[in-house]
């Protein structure tokens, strides 16, 4: 059996998608998936709003800053009420 | 690479519109001739979905446990209820019996469970933004039926 195949067997045989779960060492990294989320949810928007689509690249990746500071803005704030209020 | 040319829309009944996108993601819009705009917004609900799916499991799509999360789910279409069933398929396999039978899929938790719910729900409810969205333009189309799409009014 080539190192390949020892490999892909390996691999499909510790997670199988879709009936398990994403298998990360640590979940707490899992909040990076918060970022392809946001993006997802610009680009849907603005993919309705803009009458032309031109400059739908630009103007998702715009909201999706917004969005993620605003996001981080919000953290900070709960941070700050549940620590020192 | 403006799809929005008036004179591709196709007239297209609002409710057809509406159905057409929940049974599949951009397909309303693909209807009235916004071809680029019902690819993108498609691909975009069906792949969110897809990786909620990835990152949480089967298990993210519970109509039984989860029902106000499903509800939200359900909005994405077929897929939605498709999963559903299929997960309610494998609660009826996976039920302990003499001998037990391994579980058909395991339980996701904690963050992983939280985030591919997320995804799978807003998959559905941005999907819901579309289908309105599908269905408002396939009504302005209609109503202006009358006069050049973008045009003056004919006279007749």
């Amino acid at each position: 059996m080539s190192s390949i195949t020892l490999a892909l067997f390996t691999l499909t045989s510790a997670w199988t998608p879709f009936l398990q779960p994403l298998g990360l060492k640590r979940p707490d990294n899992a909040l990076v998936l918060i970022l392809p989320l946001v993006f997802a949810i610009a680009l849907t928007y603005k993919t309705l709003k803009l009458e032309s689509l031109d400059r739908l690249l630009v103007e998702t990746c715009r909201l999706s800053v917004y969005i993620m500071a605003l996001i981080a803005l919000a953290a900070g704030v709960l941070y700050v009420v549940v620590e020192w209020v | 690479m403006n799809d929005t040319a008036p004179e591709t829309k196709t007239r297209v009944p609002w409710p057809l519109a509406a159905l057409a996108t929940w049974l599949l993601p951009g397909l309303g819009h693909w209807l009235i001739g916004e071809r680029q705009r019902g690819a993108i917004v498609g691909i975009t609900l069906v792949g969110m979905f897809l990786v909620g799916l990835i990152v949480g499991g089967i298990d993210v799509v519970d109509q039984r446990r989860d029902p106000l999360w499903f509800a939200g789910q359900v909005m994405i279409g077929p897929l939605g209820v498709g999963t559903a069933f299929y997960h309610r398929h494998l609660d009826r396999v996976g039920l302990p019996s003499p001998p037990p039978p391994a579980p058909a899929y395991e339980v996701s938790v904690g963050r992983i469970n939280e985030l591919g719910t997320l995804y799978c729900t807003l998959a559905g409810v941005l999907n819901l933004m579309v289908i309105l969205d599908a269905a408002g333009r396939a009504d302005q189309v209609g109503r202006s039926r009358k006069q050049p799409l973008g045009g003056r009014p004919q006279r007749t």
